[in-house]
């Protein structure tokens, strides 16, 4: 069967040298014959390289397919490299996935520091104290339109710190008239900042201490605790209605 | 069949290469026009409508510099406007925080607060900008303008300007 193949596909490839593809039922014929002829010199254990002589006849024979009807042969040899490829693309793929999502659309945050409880419920710093802590579910969906109600939860960069993170309850839009607590002092929210609190007033420094932030610097929306499961919720939104007084 | 897998594989590729040019927009560099005056003669200056857009410096917007916040004296950088969150400002970082800042026109000097940045537009007869809406928050910044690519005879590389007779670093 060997050198049948062989022979037909000299005979076809001197003949047809100019041509670039024999079409129709004889081409896949000669395809299907020169197909098996291929696959049963690919030796049983692939790990081997083949010999020199089967070698060439491979070359030769994947070769004159590709000239005749345009298959690329070669295609169906699987060596040992492949899985790992294939492995690798697949990991990069979901690792590329997993940075978009989490730049653009939600996050998961480990909180620290006491200035949100009773609302949040915080591990010490350095582990395994990470892991008592309440891990919470930050949407940024809201980033698109700047939608944020009165009373979310949010997450923003610190005006004083640009490398820290804090997570405060948002108190006022711009715009609103707002009483500043343990005074008399009434200020407006000037235009693109917004007013933020911690729910724990004693251990909280939030915009008592460094004023209206820009909104600019609010990186997401903190919408549910996922852990640890005892602690499952959704985060509710509290406005402070005596204290806030919207346009 | 080898129409349906030639799309599918082309679907693929293509939701591949999307994904990587949006991480690479989002983390290491991205392109962006810059409209309004307030920067000419480094940038030229362009209407923000059409179709003026159409004739407006291309620059090349680098994210490296926010991983440790590596900003100097005269770099151009990108921010987000602190009354307007929706919008984003191109302008030149003049001082760092803790750095003295002399007010241009008055004989006020300021001293920049921790985590704040002065930012001024060259153009200074039109420029919103620190004059204007005061300190920047560091954490508004979205990135830096290193060069310059379109249109062909304005390809250069953006320099830093000092403005070291009105600021004293600490």
């Amino acid at each position: 069967m060997l050198s049948l193949a062989l022979f037909t596909s000299y005979c076809f490839y001197r003949q047809h040298r100019t041509d670039s593809s024999i079409a129709g039922p004889a081409g896949s014929q000669l395809l299907a014959i020169m197909r098996q002829a291929y696959e049963s010199l690919v030796p049983a254990d692939s790990r081997l390289l083949p010999t020199p002589d089967i070698y060439f006849v491979r070359r030769f024979l994947s070769q004159s397919a590709v000239r005749l009807t345009g298959v690329n042969l070669r295609k169906f040899d699987m060596g040992t490299l492949n899985p790992l490829w294939f492995f690798m693309k697949k990991s990069m793929t979901v690792a590329l996935f997993g940075i978009t999502i989490s730049d653009r659309y939600a996050t998961v945050y480990s909180l620290t520091g006491t200035s949100m409880s009773p609302t949040f419920t915080t591990s010490s710093p350095g582990f395994p104290g990470y892991l008592k802590g309440d891990i919470v579910l930050v949407e940024k969906f809201c980033l698109e339109k700047y939608k944020f109600s009165r009373g979310d939860v949010i997450a923003f960069k610190s005006p004083s710190d640009h490398k820290r993170e804090f997570v405060k309850r948002l108190i006022a839009l711009p715009g609103d008239w707002m009483q500043i607590p343990d005074t008399s002092d009434i200020l407006k929210i000037p235009e693109g900042h917004c007013w933020v609190e911690g729910d724990n007033k004693e251990f909280s420094l939030d915009s008592r201490h460094f004023g209206p932030i820009p909104l600019g610097l609010v990186q997401g929306r903190v919408t549910h605790i996922i852990w640890p499961p005892q602690r499952i919720s959704k985060v509710e939104r509290k406005v402070a209605m005596e204290r806030v007084r919207s346009t | 069949m080898g129409k349906w897998s030639t799309m599918w594989l082309f679907t693929k590729k293509s939701v591949t290469g999307a994904l990587i040019g949006l991480t690479i927009s989002d983390r290491y560099g991205f392109i962006v026009p810059v409209t309004g005056s307030s920067m000419h003669p480094t940038f030229s200056a362009c209407d923000a409508r059409f179709p003026g857009y159409l004739k407006a410096d291309v620059v090349l917007v680098e994210k490296f510099c926010l991983e440790k916040y590596k900003f100097s004296h005269g770099d151009v950088i990108t921010f987000k406007s602190p009354t307007n969150h929706k919008q984003t400002f191109v302008k030149r970082l003049i001082a760092l925080p803790g750095d003295w800042v002399q007010v241009p026109e008055s004989s006020e000097i300021l001293k920049i607060p921790e985590g704040h940045c002065w930012v001024e537009g060259d153009n200074a007869a039109c420029s919103l900008d620190s004059r204007s809406f005061g300190f920047v928050p560091l954490g508004l910044i979205q990135g830096r303008v290193t060069h310059v690519i379109w249109p062909p005879q304005r390809i250069s590389q953006v320099e830093r300007k000092k403005a070291i007779e009105r600021i004293s670093p600490h």
